[in-house]
Order: C-alpha cells, then sequence, then structure tokens
C-alpha cells in the first residue's frame, strides 16, 4: 500500500511540472498585458518599452518560465497588476472562499446522489427510478449559469414574499457584519444555501445515474448471485456484497470530477458575485493580469492532482486488486 | 503498471461538462459480433447490425420523440428568417419590451428586438457551434485514440501522457484563458468553435484507445494481420466499424457538452459576442430581467435546455441501441 | 433409495422485449440421496436454468410454473424468506465462473465462512477456524494463509475448489454444480472433480452435475439426464446413455466425439443450429435436425417414456428402432 502511494506520487510531480510549463506557454501566447497601454493614444514607444522591461517581457520565453517556476516553487507568484497585493496571498483569500462552496456542494451532493442512485437501482422500473431518472436528465441537460439564475430569482422572489432576507444572493458574506459566532454562521450559510444547491443540483444529476448504473451492475454479477445462493438475507447480500462494491467507483469519480465542480463554481460565483477563484479569474482575464493567471492555474492544476492523488489512494484501499507493493 | 491501470480506467470514465460534474453511464463496448450474423443465447439470427440498432433505437420511445423535437428545433432556428416576420437584428420603434403574444412570439427586449428571433439565431450558432465541435473532437479524438490503442509501446504512452494532462488542467478555466484572445474579435464563433474543440477530443481519444485495445487481440483482426493486410486497412475495415457504436454515441453527447460549454463560455464574456449572439449570451444580457420581464430571461434559457435535453436523450437512446445489456442467463 | 429432489413439469419463460423465451419447458427428474446426477446438453438446452430455478435464483422477469419438491416440501413460489433456509445449507450451488463468483474485495476464507454463520449458530472465530478447515479438505494447501488471501490472489482451480468449500460449509444434501470446470485447463478440472468425488464420497452429498462436456460426465454421474430445447430428451444410468443411447440427440452428440478406439476418422457433427427459444420447433423439438427424422415428428408431441430397458427413458417417438442405428 506504501509503495503503492509513493509510486502514485512519483508520477504526479513531474506531472505538476509539465502542467506548469503548459501552462505558462498558453497564458504568455495568449494574450497581451499591455494591450490595453498600446491601445491608449499618446502613448510613446519608449514608455511601452519600459514597461515591457519592468514586467520582464522582452526576456526570452524559457527564461521567463524559470524564473517564474523558481518562484512558484517557494510559493511567489509575483505582484498582481490589477489588485495591487501578492499574488498568493490573493489566491489564499479568494480559495479559501471557493473552497467553502465546492466542498458543501461536493460533500452534500455525494451523499444524496449514493443515495438516489442505489435506491433507484434497488428498485428499478420502480416510480422513484422513472421519477429521478427523469430529473437527473432535466438538470443534467441544465446549464449552471441559467439555474443559478434561476435560484437567484426564485430567492428574490422568497424574500420578498416573506419580507425577509432568507437567501443571500449578493456575495459571499454580509461586510462588517459584528455579530458573534452563531450570527456569522448564520450569515455565511444564508449565502451558502442558494450557490451551493445550484451545483448540488447538477452534480447529483450526474453522480446519481452513475451511482445507479454501477449498482446495477453489481446487482447482477456472479458474486451477489453467489452470495444469494449461499442463504444469505436480501439486506445482507446488499450492504455486505452489492454496496461494498458498488461504492467504490462513485466516490473516486467524485473525487476525479474536482475540476469539473471548480468549473461549475467558478461560474455561480459569477451570478452570485462571490469573491472567490471564480470572479478572480474573470476579472484577471479582462485586465490582463498575466501573474494572477499563471497563478491561479498552477494552483487549480495543482488541487486537481492532489484530488487525483487522493481518488487514487481511496481506490486503493477500498479494492485490495490495486493494492499490491 | 498493469495494477495500477485500473484506476487510469476509471479516469477515463468521466465525460465531463466544463461547468459541472456528472457522468453518464459508465459506458461498455457494443455488441461487435462480425458482420451479419447476431448470435442469441437461444438462437441465430441473421440480421445486419445497422438494422438491428436502428430498430432498437425506435423502439426507444423516448429518445424517438427526442429525436422528432431535435429536428423541428433545429428545423425552426435554421429556417427561422424565412418563415418568421421579423429578424434578430431589427429593432421596432414601437414594440418595446412587450409580453409574448401572437406578433411576438417571445415577445421583445427593451429596445424593440424581437426575442423569438433573437432565440432562433442563438440557436442556430450554438448547433451550429455544437455540431462542428463534436465533429473535430470526434475526429481527432478517434485519430489519437487509434493510433495508440493498435500500435501500442511509446506511441501510445506519450499520446497518453498527454491526454492525461489535457484532463488535469481545469478545462473551462483554460477554455476561458484561450477564449480570452478572441474576445474583441467579431464573428468570431469559428475560433470559439476551434477552442472548445481544442478541449473536447480526450474522452473519445481514450475511449477509442481501450476499444482498440480489446479489438486488436479479437480474432478477426489476428486473422487479418496474418493475411497480410497493411495496418491501415485493418485499421479502417476491420476494427473501426466495430468501434463504431461507442464513438457516435460519444459525439452525440459531444454535441451537448459542446454547446452548453459555448454557452457558458458566452455567459461569462467570453464566448461569441456582439453582434451576433448565442443562447448563453442572451441568458447573460437578461438575467437581470427575470423579475421583471420574464420572457427575455426564461425563453432563450428553456430553449436551450429542451435542446440539450433533446441531444442528450437521444444519445442515451442510441447507447441502448447498441448495447442493450439484456440480462442474460447461461442456459 | 430416497427421493431427495423430486422436480415435476418445470417450466420457466423469460419475459423480454424480443419476445418470451420458453426457457424450460416441462422438465421432470428426480434427484435420491447419495447419487450424481449429470444434465447434457449444448448452451440453450435449459440445463442451467433448470437448477437456478431450483435455487429460486432466477432474474426478475420470468414466468416459473410446475413443482419442484425437496423432501416432500414444495419450494416453487415461497416466500423469499423461506427460501433462505435451503439455500446454502440444505441445497448448494458452485457457479462456472469462479473468478467472478467470489467477491473480489472479501477474503476467502471470510466468504467461506460467512456461508457459515447464515445458517448455524457459531462464533466467528469457529466459523473461520471450520473455512480453513474446509480449504484443507477441497486440496488447498497452506490453508490458514490462503484464507486470509483474495480471490484474485487464487489460481482458477484454486477457486473453483474454494467455491466448493463454500457450498459444501453447512453440509448440504444436494450440490450443484453448474459448468465447474467449463472455465479451467484440462489439468485443473481433474482436480476439481477430484474435490467434487471426495466430497459425494466423505459427506454423501448428492451431486447435480451440469455440462456440456461428455467426458466430464462419464467420469462422474450416476444416472444421466440428457436435455435440449428446453426439454429433456433422454434419461438413464451411464451405461444406457453412452453404450446404447436411444435418442437421435444423444446418438449425434456421441458421435461428435473423437474416438480412439475405431478405426473410423470422420467426426460427424449435428446439422444445423440450437432452434429459438422464443418460437420453439413444433412437435418434437429436434426435428429440424435429426438423421431419423419422420412424417409425425414435427406434429407429435415427444414425452419422456420408459423404453422397456430398466430405468432408461426416451422422448423419441422411434426410440426402439435406433437400436439398429447407434453406433
Amino acid at each position: 500500500m506504501f509503495g503503492f502511494i509513493l509510486r502514485r506520487l512519483a508520477i504526479a510531480i513531474p506531472i505538476l511540472f509539465v502542467a506548469s510549463f503548459v501552462v505558462f506557454m498558453l497564458v504568455a501566447t495568449s494574450g497581451d498585458p499591455l494591450a490595453g497601454l498600446r491601445a491608449q493614444p499618446g502613448v510613446s514607444a519608449g514608455t511601452i518599452k519600459a514597461r515591457e522591461h519592468e514586467l520582464k517581457l522582452d526576456q526570452p520565453l524559457l527564461q521567463r518560465y524559470g524564473n517564474w517556476v523558481k518562484g512558484a516553487v517557494h510559493g511567489d507568484f509575483g505582484e498582481s497588476q490589477h489588485f495591487h497585493e501578492s499574488v498568493s496571498t490573493l489566491l489564499r483569500r479568494r480559495l479559501a472562499v471557493t473552497l467553502r462552496l465546492v466542498l458543501v456542494a461536493t460533500v452534500i451532493g455525494v451523499l444524496i446522489a449514493i443515495a438516489i442512485g442505489v435506491f433507484s437501482a434497488v428498485r428499478q422500473y420502480s416510480v422513484f427510478d422513472y421519477g429521478s431518472t427523469a430529473l437527473a436528465f432535466i438538470f443534467y441537460s441544465m446549464p449552471v449559469f441559467w439555474l443559478a439564475a434561476v435560484l437567484k430569482d426564485v430567492g428574490i422572489r422568497i424574500n420578498r414574499a416573506v419580507g425577509h432576507t432568507i437567501f443571500f444572493t449578493f456575495g459571499e458574506r454580509t461586510p462588517n457584519l459584528a455579530k458573534g459566532l452563531v450570527g456569522t454562521w448564520s450569515d455565511r450559510i444564508g449565502h451558502l444555501i442558494l450557490p451551493s444547491l445550484t451545483l448540488i443540483l447538477i452534480s447529483v444529476a450526474g453522480w446519481s445515474r452513475y451511482q445507479r448504473a454501477t449498482m446495477l451492475e453489481v446487482l447482477h454479477t456472479d458474486y451477489v448471485r453467489a452470495a444469494r445462493a449461499k442463504g444469505l438475507s436480501e439486506a445482507q447480500v446488499l450492504r455486505r456484497h452489492a454496496l461494498r462494491n458498488a461504492l467504490i467507483p462513485v466516490v473516486t469519480v467524485v473525487a476525479l470530477d474536482f475540476s469539473t465542480v471548480l468549473g461549475g463554481a467558478i461560474v455561480t460565483e459569477t451570478v452570485f458575485a462571490w469573491h472567490g477563484m471564480g470572479s478572480l479569474l474573470i476579472e484577471s482575464l479582462f485586465e490582463r493580469d498575466t501573474n494572477v493567471i499563471l497563478g491561479w492555474l498552477l494552483v487549480a492544476s495543482a488541487i486537481v492532482i492532489l484530488f487525483n492523488l487522493l481518488a487514487d489512494i481511496y481506490y486503493g484501499y477500498l479494492d485490495p486488486r490495486i493494492r499490491r507493493g | 503498471m498493469a495494477d495500477d491501470g485500473d484506476i487510469d480506467a476509471l479516469r477515463s470514465a468521466p465525460l465531463e461538462r466544463p461547468d459541472a460534474p456528472g457522468v453518464p453511464e459508465p459506458f461498455a463496448a457494443p455488441a461487435g459480433e462480425g458482420e451479419g450474423e447476431e448470435l442469441t443465447e437461444f438462437g441465430v439470427a441473421a440480421r445486419s447490425q445497422t438494422r438491428l440498432v436502428l430498430r432498437r433505437f425506435v423502439r426507444h420511445r423516448v429518445a424517438m420523440a427526442a429525436l422528432v423535437i431535435l429536428v423541428v428545433m433545429a428545423a425552426m432556428s435554421f429556417l427561422a428568417p424565412h418563415f418568421y416576420k421579423y429578424k434578430y437584428d431589427f429593432q421596432s420603434r414601437t414594440d418595446v419590451s412587450q409580453a409574448p403574444s401572437l406578433t411576438h412570439w417571445f415577445g421583445t427586449d427593451e429596445i424593440g428586438k424581437d426575442t423569438f428571433a433573437l432565440v432562433m439565431r442563438g440557436a442556430t450558432k450554438s448547433l451550429q457551434v455544437g455540431l462542428l465541435v463534436a465533429l473535430v473532437a470526434t475526429f481527432v479524438g478517434v485519430l489519437v485514440g487509434a493510433l495508440a490503442g493498435y500500435y501500442r509501446g511509446w506511441l501510445d504512452g506519450i499520446l497518453m501522457r498527454v491526454t492525461d494532462l489535457f484532463l488535469t488542467i481545469p478545462s473551462l478555466a483554460v477554455l476561458l484563458v484561450v477564449a480570452n484572445r478572441y474576445r474583441e474579435s467579431s464573428g468570431n464563433w469559428f475560433s470559439i468553435m476551434l477552442v472548445i474543440a481544442a478541449f473536447a477530443w480526450m474522452y473519445q481519444a481514450r475511449l477509442t484507445r481501450s476499444e482498440f485495445l480489446s479489438l486488436r487481440e479479437r480474432d478477426f483482426v489476428q486473422s487479418a494481420r496474418a493475411l497480410g493486410a497493411s495496418d491501415a486497412r485493418i485499421i479502417l475495415r476491420h476494427m473501426l466499424p466495430n468501434a463504431l457504436g461507442s464513438i457516435i454515441v460519444n459525439a452525440t453527447l459531444t454535441v451537448a457538452i459542446a454547446i452548453l460549454t459555448e454557452s457558458t463560455l458566452s455567459f461569462l464574456g467570453l464566448g461569441i459576442s456582439a453582434p451576433d449572439t448565442s443562447l448563453g449570451k442572451l441568458v447573460a444580457d437578461f438575467q437581470d430581467a427575470a423579475r421583471t420581464r420574464w420572457w427575455l430571461f426564461y425563453m432563450p434559457g428553456l430553449w436551450l435546455i429542451l435542446l440539450l435535453l433533446c441531444v442528450n436523450f437521444v444519445g442515451d437512446g442510441l447507447r441502448d441501441a447498441f448495447d442493450p445489456r439484456q440480462e442474460r442467463t447461461r442456459a | 433409495m430416497t427421493e431427495l429432489l423430486a422436480v415435476e413439469d418445470l417450466t420457466v419463460d423469460f419475459l423480454t422485449p424480443d419476445g418470451t423465451v420458453h426457457a424450460v419447458r416441462g422438465v421432470s427428474f428426480t434427484v435420491a440421496a447419495g447419487e450424481t446426477l449429470g444434465i447434457v446438453g449444448e448452451s440453450g438446452s435449459g440445463k442451467s436454468v433448470t437448477m437456478l430455478a431450483t435455487m429460486g435464483l432466477l432474474p426478475r422477469k420470468t414466468r416459473v410454473g410446475g413443482s419442484v419438491r425437496f423432501r416432500g416440501e414444495e419450494l416453487l413460489g415461497r416466500k423469499p424468506k423461506e427460501i433462505r433456509r435451503f439455500r446454502g445449507s440444505k441445497l448448494a450451488m458452485v457457479f462456472q465462473d469462479p473468478m467472478t463468483s467470489l467477491n473480489p474485495v472479501h477474503k476467502v476464507g471470510k466468504q467461506i465462512a460467512e456461508a457459515m454463520l447464515a445458517h448455524q449458530d457459531v462464533s466467528k472465530r469457529a466459523a473461520w477456524a471450520q473455512a480453513v478447515e474446509l480449504l484443507d479438505t477441497v486440496g488447498i494447501p497452506a490453508p490458514g494463509r490462503r484464507a486470509d488471501q483474495y480471490p484474485h490472489e487464487f489460481s482458477g482451480g484454486m477457486r473453483q475448489r474454494a467455491m466448493i468449500a463454500m457450498a459444501i460449509v453447512n453440509d448440504p444434501d444436494i450440490l450443484i454444480a453448474d459448468e465447474p470446470t467449463t472455465a479451467l485447463d484440462v489439468t485443473i478440472q481433474a482436480q476439481v472433480l477430484e474435490t467434487l468425488d471426495k466430497v459425494k464420497r466423505e459427506l454423501n452429498t448428492s451431486i447435480v452435475l451440469i455440462t456440456h462436456d461428455l467426458g466430464v460426465i462419464s467420469r462422474m454421474a450416476d444416472r444421466v439426464a440428457v436435455m435440449y430445447a428446453g426439454e429433456i430428451v433422454e434419461t438413464g444410468v451411464i451405461d444406457d446413455i453412452f453404450v446404447t443411447p436411444r435418442h437421435p440427440y444423444t446418438i449425434g452428440l456421441l458421435n461428435s466425439l473423437p474416438r480412439l478406439d475405431t478405426s473410423n476418422t470422420t467426426l460427424t457433427p449435428i446439422t444445423g443450429s440450437p432452434p429459438s427459444m422464443v418460437h420453439p420447433p413444433s412437435g418434437c423439438p429436434f426435428h429440424p435436425r435429426c438423421f431419423f427424422r419422420r412424417e409425425n415428428c414435427s406434429t407429435d408431441k415427444t414425452n419422456l417414456r420408459d423404453i422397456g430397458l430398466g430405468a432408461h427413458t426416451s422422448a423419441c417417438h422411434y426410440a426402439e428402432a435406433l437400436s439398429e442405428v447407434a453406433r
């Protein structure tokens, strides 16, 4: 098991390096940070040259990459031109906000998806099965941005009807709130409900289908039939043989899905005006703040690789066939 | 490594929307029996595979209905300028912010543009992008996957590492970065399409690769090789037709994902831009109108959802048609 | 001879979207204490389905008719909770593919012990000890260590023997072995068959051996039932079937086997292919492929009947006339 973990780790690190290279090349060639400056009338060539030198844009590409990576390894991603603070501080703050949303949505989503998927499989062709299938298709065909906007609209309507703000639709918290622990928590939760609901509904749509399919597959295996042949009760068969095998793939898939959940979070944050990674990226793209974009992509890739690693380890723990060594 | 291969196999499982997680059913290889004959447990029925697949698809009522609706929607979108009174860029001075009526089927916006015309135009663009992306992505994916699966060895290694890399970096983020370049250029839907396609081929590659890996061990491939057939011939005439089922299903699902991606990009302002429009852009433009002029926000959204729903149902129907997964008992 | 299992007029229909598949169409036979009954037939003959119906292990969307009595008690139509009393304790089954019939995520010893714990009131430790002992009985070396391993660490033959251990843990009256050797190499087959033999001798278990392999039958079975297209077409003791077959299908099967004791070097396979069980042939199901076909074979229904040679029965209308033709 330990050797297995080491092996996966040994693969992960080079991947991260290659990813950093690709990311850098991509961003460096995708846009000109000085486009805005160049477009302005009355700016002399000298000023532009000076700025170029300041931002080290006149150095060869590989050298720039080298400098950047050296800094990145120490956690230094340079300065943000637009936000005027260190990129790493910026990222840390924004990441905390986004992770809150992503983790809550993922954990709740997985639990609901497993429940629905397993129940649909065990009660195949029942009303519940058909119903959950129909809903899954509908939500799976729904863009995150649209659902987010709809929930925002519904939230506002409910707030108006009740005369009290239950669902916060702007930002991730109320600024300058001085209310103590319980007050702060309920404020955070109030802001969290609609965005996480958006992500939950759509992820459950996909994950529950996957769980259902996996469960159905397992229910039709020879070893489940053999377990029944032994005279075990249906509950025992389900618990000890079916579930034990059917839960393995889905949790792994969820961990691997992290990068897409992140994508959904980007969109949701835009609709609900959260100050997280999503809006950070969009803003930086519009402002051509290269350092932020680079740091963002690298950190995001690193997290994806980390989650992949965790998924591998978890899978290895659950499936003895993988563990060897 | 053989033991670690199962995880890599699992990694190829998710066909991911760019904006939300969720995987369609784990896809199983199609029946792929020899041409012309289908051996069932209880008898031999000589039916051509295509006819069998079509028959099964037609029997799938939901998928058929979805297909019909899809065709109608596509026809309406593309033919709208011919049968509908208003053009999408026409601004009426009198009919401003009107609710849906018999003249303006989906109502109008605040500068007098007809919403139905806008939605049809947007749908046209979305379908255009979606279909082309699926075409390009499928082509690239099948090419990469077939080569990797057939030749294996170092070619496989390189191709798969590249695929893995593309899968590691968060796709939506990268899409945004690359699409940013084309933000200002008008008439940019083609570039957007290429950008989306550049990040949509990976799953198809993995799928095709695993299909080819198992197919190359099959007897009919071995015998073709023994008869001296060239690699190209084997790949094109023998292996590809057998992998066609999964390729087609995945291509269909790619259409849905492509449309979704384009809408998301347009919503965020990095996709199709003015003066043209897309369903995503329409939703973005009118998201604040949801409360006061609901038709401006809900019409494009619902049309988009219906489109995606139909594509997904058709894809699901195709998957069932190619691999019905009957409960068989060995007698 | 005490009759342990009595199957009478068993029918099994699978309801599929392509039509109803009549997998088993009126099958009757008995299994006595201590005997080995071999059920022979091609894929699709209904032999596995027959025994799965007995154990109540058929998937949903099936229609089962007729009667299956174990020690006088009717098994069909029982509630799941009642059937479980028999399953794994009085009637046990070993399946064809040992690779997929053992749960890959549980240790082998645990899976064997589980079978015991489901029916006997013993401690987990006692069950585990018994599991180890049984692994030893079926001839697996270092059983203590092996019980602690996972199925993928076993070889194919060992897995099959572990399955047998799992089946006999509660000393069943009848052990049903569904193609136990089909997925194995010939050399391993011998080991598994020997294990079954041992079980039969030492525990006096009756065995129902389902297979398409006549060689396995000739080695293991006391009595044989030949199945074709969902019906039993001939039954008898081993010599009856192998030396004096009285059904064209049986004759065809035997003739398809290469032999060393004659100079006849041509193999004569049975022409045609197995019939569709959605629309089985009229009259005698074998008539489309039968070399002895007569006028009435396509119209008159067949019945397993005593043909006056002891316990030998045949469904062929012309069983008696076949004595000239056989071999």
